[in-house]
């Protein structure tokens, strides 16, 4: 389970975060949604430990700096960095030794085959295409077998087949108790599978909806998005 | 030419008012001002001392016709692979779709690389005072050997560019290109080395080969220094042949490269996205701005990392990335380059020590080998694997002690100078036949001094993290080193006085062990650096 309590990032002047708080349940799929500069990657990065932050954030009970809250999340970067020298085999390896993970060959057997990497395995990282990369990197968060996973615009660049993989598995994910955080800008991208929708706006979390008030209600989540980015309404009051 | 004039002037009003908004900046600016143009005022206003207490101006030739050399053949090498580029991603995306002229935008670009070049060679301007006080040369001189430096980065810049339109996809024509290149360099070589021995091997017969007046007729870099060296011998009609020689060159090239490929914005994208990608990535924290370099890796036939479990994979990992590089870990291409240099350095001062008599004691030939490793160590220290590793985002997330992954993810840095030191001062001990005690303590300051260079680097990661402005991070990474070296310093120097009739290699103990106690104090102190990627927070 995610936690996050009062997260303000400040950049110099630039205020990026502005006293976001949510929850993300065990099983649940939460998607933060906002133009571009509204402030998700760096909430994103924030919860994965990358950044310094006021307020408090939980991975499964613990701050998220700690070293018991890093074994439980896997993150996903927006941009794929995958060590030139390395081949896709052994960034497997690495992340199996450095997170410990037991009898992770058939884990990683099986992540290669779903991402259609497993011819790849001798391939240099820096011989992989931008689309390979993001694969390897899902590969790599997911090996851990982590009960919060963190995504950052995690289906730009990937191929149809791999964009259908990753939903399958986000999906099994969830229902195997997984809490689950994705950040993206394209609404139309996770429309199948998002359980609660963070619409951000100007750093702040301008509306909360989950999937089923939604359908409760018949509200248009896509009309809300654009009435909050558009400025109709009150960007910043939590609606 | 109106939409590339209004930017150009847009570009400096904005660039100027940007400075305004950053006031710590322009204190930074107007410091390194003040602290240039006092070293220039009290450099034009030293006396002029005998002729004979200066050192030989053939060294002044040498090293900078080594500079030059330096700067261009790397550069020309890597405009056969990649080309060069002076423009920037915003040019590609904005001027190169515009109805504007190919040329006119050319020309912009070349107008604003002089710029900038100029700009750069202004920080040259801080060895003035050591020019002046080594060699005895004017202020003046002294520009005219930062103008010389600048006309050549700007030229090679031009012809890197020719070379890349001219060989690109044709690697006939790029093996011609390198093996003129190489020639060229071959020649300058063997030129100074034979004048050199079948003038005496002493002294004065190097001085004189590297000031040889035939040396200025090689291609490029003899015309620019020829220039350089007529302006401050004042000789004009000199002055006025590598003159026009050079301006014929940087004519000709934008010529030819403007004639023969008008359709180059192909030629130079690549480039610029890759300038472009660094300089993002720069921005976003990945990287403290070191370029990987593209190392040839050997064939991948086995893979896997095979040993370490939570932080100590990191060093594994490095073990497998070396291997990768070079067949044996920690035995680079540039620990033989360090052997090469020093057992050069060595037999030219053993040829000049006997020259003059005696001959030089070879305790002291040690310790120029020794200053010179240490010097050249810092280079290849900056590209370390502990650098390259706060490049990816693992090691902030590895749920592992900070401490733990700062140790092991420095440990082969740290390992490497063991592997150089060992090498380089066994060889030389040999040699020169010092006896182990010199070697052992070479070794071991050797050793420290890479302590000291990473701890310098985990330090300044610490207090400035990844400062986009490369310049002004080694700028604050020099200072942070020499202020870790005082202690060193200053013990040294302590026992020199307190302790009678100690043979000077001693005297390196002291350096050893506070390079140590300080590097491990750094590393105390810097122990939860990588609790976060921001570094410095």
């Amino acid at each position: 389970m995610l936690e996050v309590l009062d997260l303000t990032k400040k950049y110099r002047n630039t205020l990026a975060n502005d006293h976001l708080n949510f929850r993300v349940e065990p099983g649940e799929i939460a998607v933060l949604i906002g133009p571009n500069g509204a402030g998700k990657s760096t909430a994103i990065k924030c919860i994965a430990g990358l950044l310094r932050f006021n307020g408090n954030i939980a991975v499964c009970g613990h701050p998220n700096k700690t070293l018991e809250a890093k074994r439980s999340f896997g993150y996903i970067p927006e941009i794929p960095a995958p060590i030139e020298t390395l081949t896709v085999y052994e960034h497997l390896e690495f992340i199996a030794r450095a997170y410990k993970v037991e009898n992770w060959k058939d884990k990683a057997r099986d992540l290669l085959e779903r991402m259609e990497l497993d011819d790849k395995r001798k391939k240099l990282g820096k011989e992989l295409s931008k689309g390979m990369q993001q694969k390897l990197s899902i590969c790599c968060a997911l090996l851990p077998e982590p009960r919060v996973i963190l995504m950052d615009e995690p289906l730009i660049g990937l191929d149809p087949h791999a964009i259908k993989e990753l939903k399958t598995i986000l999906i099994e994910l969830r229902e195997k108790g997984c809490a689950i955080l994705v950040s993206t800008h394209m609404l139309d991208s996770v429309r199948e599978f998002w359980d609660k929708a963070l619409i951000m706006m100007n750093g702040q979390i301008a509306a909360v909806r989950t999937r089923a008030e939604i359908e409760s209600t018949g509200e248009d989540l896509e009309q809300l998005f654009f009435e909050i980015t558009e400025g109709t309404q009150t960007g910043g009051a939590v609606l | 030419m109106r939409a590339i004039l209004y930017l150009t002037r847009k570009e400096i009003k904005n660039g100027v008012i940007d400075l305004l908004h950053h006031p710590a900046k322009l204190v930074l600016y107007l410091f390194l001002a003040v602290i240039l143009g006092i070293s220039l005022i009290d450099g034009s206003q030293k006396e002029v001392r005998a002729p004979g207490s200066y050192l030989d101006v053939g060294i002044l030739h040498g090293v900078y016709f080594a500079i030059l050399l330096f700067i261009t053949v790397p550069s020309v090498l890597s405009g056969l692979k990649s080309g060069a580029t002076f423009f920037r991603m915003s040019d590609v995306n904005f001027l190169f779709v515009s109805p504007i002229s190919p040329k006119k935008i050319l020309a912009y670009g070349l107008v604003k690389q002089m710029a900038s070049t100029l700009l750069m060679m202004v920080f040259l301007l801080f060895y003035a005072g050591m020019a002046i006080n080594l060699f005895g040369v004017t202020v003046w001189q002294v520009l005219a050997l930062v103008g010389g430096i600048a006309l050549t980065v700007f030229t090679v810049q031009m012809i890197t560019l020719l070379v890349y339109s001219y060989s690109n996809g044709r690697p006939e024509r790029a093996e011609w290109i390198r093996t003129v290149l190489y020639a060229e360099t071959g020649m300058i070589v063997a030129f100074v080395m034979s004048n050199f021995w079948f003038h005496g091997a002493n002294q004065q017969a190097l001085y004189a080969a590297l000031a040889s007046p035939y040396l200025e007729f090689a291609p490029v870099v003899g015309w620019i220094k020829g220039l350089a060296f007529a302006v401050i011998n004042a000789d004009a009609a000199r002055t006025a042949l590598f003159a026009a020689i050079n301006a014929l060159t940087v004519a000709g090239s934008i010529l030819l490269f403007a004639n023969s490929n008008a359709d180059y914005y192909e030629d130079v994208l690549q480039s610029t996205e890759t300038t472009f990608e660094l300089k993002q990535s720069v921005k976003n924290g990945k990287t403290s701005g070191v370029r990987v370099k593209e190392t040839k890796l050997r064939k991948v036939t086995d893979t896997g990392i095979w040993h370490g479990w939570g932080a100590s994979v990191f060093f594994f990992k490095h073990i497998r990335e070396m291997k990768r590089r070079n067949r044996i870990p920690f035995l680079r291409t540039s620990s033989f380059v360090l052997v090469g240099i020093n057992v050069l350095l060595a037999l030219v001062l053993q040829k000049l020590g006997s020259s003059g008599g005696d001959g030089m004691p070879a305790s002291m030939m040690m310790v120029i080998a020794l200053s010179t490793s240490c010097y050249l160590q810092f280079f290849f220290n900056v590209a370390g694997d502990w650098t390259l590793e706060l490049m990816k985002p693992y090691i902030y997330l590895v749920p592992e002690k900070p401490f733990a992954k700062l140790f092991w993810a420095t440990l082969t840095t740290l390992l490497t100078p063991v592997v150089d030191g060992v090498l380089v001062f066994a060889v030389l001990g040999v040699m020169l036949r010092t006896g182990p005690a010199i070697a052992v303590i070479c070794m071991f300051i050797y050793i420290s001094m890479g302590c000291i260079y990473t701890a310098g680097n985990v330090l300044s990661q610490r207090m400035f993290g990844q400062l986009v402005n490369k310049g002004l991070l080694m700028f604050a990474y020099m200072i942070i080193l020499l202020i870790l070296l005082l202690p060193a310093a200053g013990l040294s120097l302590a026992v020199y006085l307190l302790v009678k009739d100690l043979p000077p290699v001693f005297l390196g103990i002291p350096v050893i062990i506070s390079n140590i106690l300080v590097s491990v104090g750094v590393f105390a102190a810097c122990r939860n650096v990588l609790s976060s990627a921001e570094m410095n927070s």
